[in-house]
């Protein structure tokens, strides 16, 4: 009996990082879990969260997706992407960046209700901009930067893409890659208009969308009939409580410019 | 007044505190050589145990150790400083600089009745070293095709949560950080350790700390150790002031000591001296 409790208190010792595993154990437990199964990705703030992202996604392609909750295809393109991570469980980074809302409830919101796996990450107007120019991005959403492994840029896209498309550009060798957006014939700008028609600044923008884009190309939206209400929340156009116009090529928008001169000067930029 | 010093020199970052940031500059690239975590809000230097962890759970970092990969390179970097420095004098870095031996150090200083820990406990470090900075971090996968995780910052460390963990939590309000059972499993391990170390000696540093265990094994044959001549009467004294424990007398090499030299001014005799591995070499002559 002493021989069996001396060997008991030699070992005893060995009780201390044994304790220290069952968190290893409990946590580690999930580790066949595809990191795409989780019910909502993080929710993260800055440019040093996204920094971060970047730096740790571990030799693995990263997909980093620009968007904001006013641009229509961002929102119809973000699902795709998601789709995308859950099923790579795990073998290829993506983020998408709130680059243009310019108030953080926007995007809270918006959130709710869309259930994304893929870590988002929300940048102020003074951050989005000093990024906008580190990495060059043209003046419309969405863009989509592709990295390879070793961290290189090896597709850039302004507009919506489909998932097969984003699929081949992370599978497939860099630069090899078809563009789906837009073939054929170059698309033409268009132009949605939302206010109330008895309001001077609101026909002061249906006008210049007229003269920019031709009234073929131009929708009007009014947030106090029912029916363009609903057709709002289709397109994901905002409910701003003032007049604006947001311009799009294709599936590029510029964002939604408040007065006449705003939407000349985003449809430049958009053109460029 | 060393340990404050270093205390104060590897936590110059002052601001971090005001607005709840952590200092991002280039001095981070170095290991403070004592367990202070990185992400203390004043924190100027590197953790060698964090940065160590960090590395061997990136992905494919055997395989980048063996074909030359930069990142996995690093660590050759952060374990020679370790061990030069341990090679130098062992587990000096523990007794002069480690800020969370100090405030082990003050804590025992609370009159309240003390208990010894068993010496065979001392073994558990080894393992947590094995364990939670190697095996664990280098082949533990909870995210398929991401790296791995630091696991004994994650699940261990007390001095992570009392310098960083805690005070980012308050800052955030817990907002953007998930709180968790993670972070109460944290608390009450850096309780547990904070009121052993009121009743026992550095309780942390002899069972638990793996940079300990480190240069503990490295003190074994370093440069600057201890030495006790024939003077010696045994009369313990230099172990009533060790603050690991140990009599000196009787493992003058031991991997515990932390070359702090409260012996050598406790013994009545003289008998205890700091020592170079060359005078040794001209006594075994």
């Amino acid at each position: 009996m002493g021989g069996r409790r001396s060997i008991l208190k030699d070992y005893a010792w060995i009780s201390i990082p044994v304790v220290f595993l069952i968190p290893v154990l409990l946590l580690s437990g999930h580790h066949d879990t595809p990191a795409g199964m989780v019910e909502q990705g993080p929710l993260l703030f800055g440019r040093a969260a996204l920094d971060s992202i970047l730096e740790t996604s571990g030799g693995r392609p990263v997909i980093v997706n620009f968007w904001a909750t006013w641009c229509t295809p961002c929102v119809m393109e973000l699902p795709h992407l998601d789709e995308l991570f859950r099923e790579k469980e795990g073998g290829v980074a993506v983020v998408a960046v709130d680059l243009g809302d310019p108030s953080l409830e926007a995007l809270l919101g918006f959130r709710e209700g869309m259930n994304l796996a893929i870590p988002v990450v929300w940048l102020d107007e003074e951050q989005a901009s000093s990024l906008k120019k580190d990495l060059a991005l043209p003046d419309v959403l969405p863009v989509t930067l592709i990295f390879d492994e070793g961290g290189e840029e090896m597709t850039r896209v302004a507009g919506a893409r489909s998932k097969g498309f984003f699929m081949q550009a992370v599978d497939g060798s860099a630069g090899g890659i078809e563009d789906d957006g837009e073939s054929g014939e170059s698309p033409e700008l268009h132009v949605n208009v939302v206010g109330n028609q008895s309001d001077s600044i609101t026909i002061r923008l249906l006008e210049t969308a007229v003269e920019l884009a031709g009234e073929e190309n131009v929708d009007f939206y009014d947030p106090g009939t029912v029916s363009d209400s609903l057709a709002m929340v289709e397109l994901h156009l905002p409910f701003t409580g003032a007049p604006y116009a947001q311009p799009c090529v294709g599936s590029a928008c510029g964002r939604p410019a408040g007065n006449s001169g705003e939407l000349l000067e985003v449809v430049d930029g958009l053109l460029d | 007044m060393v340990q404050f010093a270093s205390l104060l020199l590897s936590n110059l970052y002052f601001k971090g505190w005001l607005d709840g940031s952590i200092f991002t500059g280039r001095t981070k690239i170095f290991p403070i050589p004592g367990l202070h975590c990185y992400s203390c809000p004043s924190s100027v230097l590197a953790c060698p145990v964090g940065s160590l962890q960090n590395i061997i759970s990136s992905e494919g970092f055997l395989g980048g150790l063996s074909s030359g990969r930069a990142d996995a390179l690093v660590i050759l970097g952060i374990l020679g400083i370790l061990l030069a420095l341990g090679f130098l004098a062992g587990r000096f870095a523990c007794g002069w600089i480690c800020p969370f031996g100090l405030l082990q150090d003050l804590l025992y200083r609370i009159p309240t009745p003390k208990f010894t820990v068993p010496a065979t406990w001392r073994n558990a470090k080894y393992a947590i070293l094995l364990l939670f900075v190697i095996y664990l971090p280098m082949f533990v996968r909870r995210v398929p095709g991401a790296g791995g995780d630091p696991w004994f910052c994650k699940v261990i460390c007390p001095s992570g949560t009392l310098t960083a963990g805690i005070p980012l939590v308050a800052y955030d309000g817990g907002e953007t950080f998930q709180l968790g059972f993670l972070f109460s499993w944290k608390v009450a391990v850096l309780l547990v350790i904070l009121v052993w170390s009121v009743t026992s000696r550095r309780p942390f540093c002899r069972t638990i700390c793996p940079l300990g265990a480190l240069w503990g094994l490295a003190g074994k044959i370093s440069v600057f150790g201890m030495r006790v001549d024939d003077s010696c009467v045994r009369c313990g004294k230099c172990r009533t002031v060790c603050p690991v424990d140990i009599a000196i007398f009787e493992e003058p090499n031991s991997a515990e000591c932390i070359r702090c030299g409260r012996c050598i001014d406790a013994c009545p005799v003289n008998a205890i001296h700091h020592d170079t591995g060359g005078e040794k070499v001209a006594r075994g002559r």
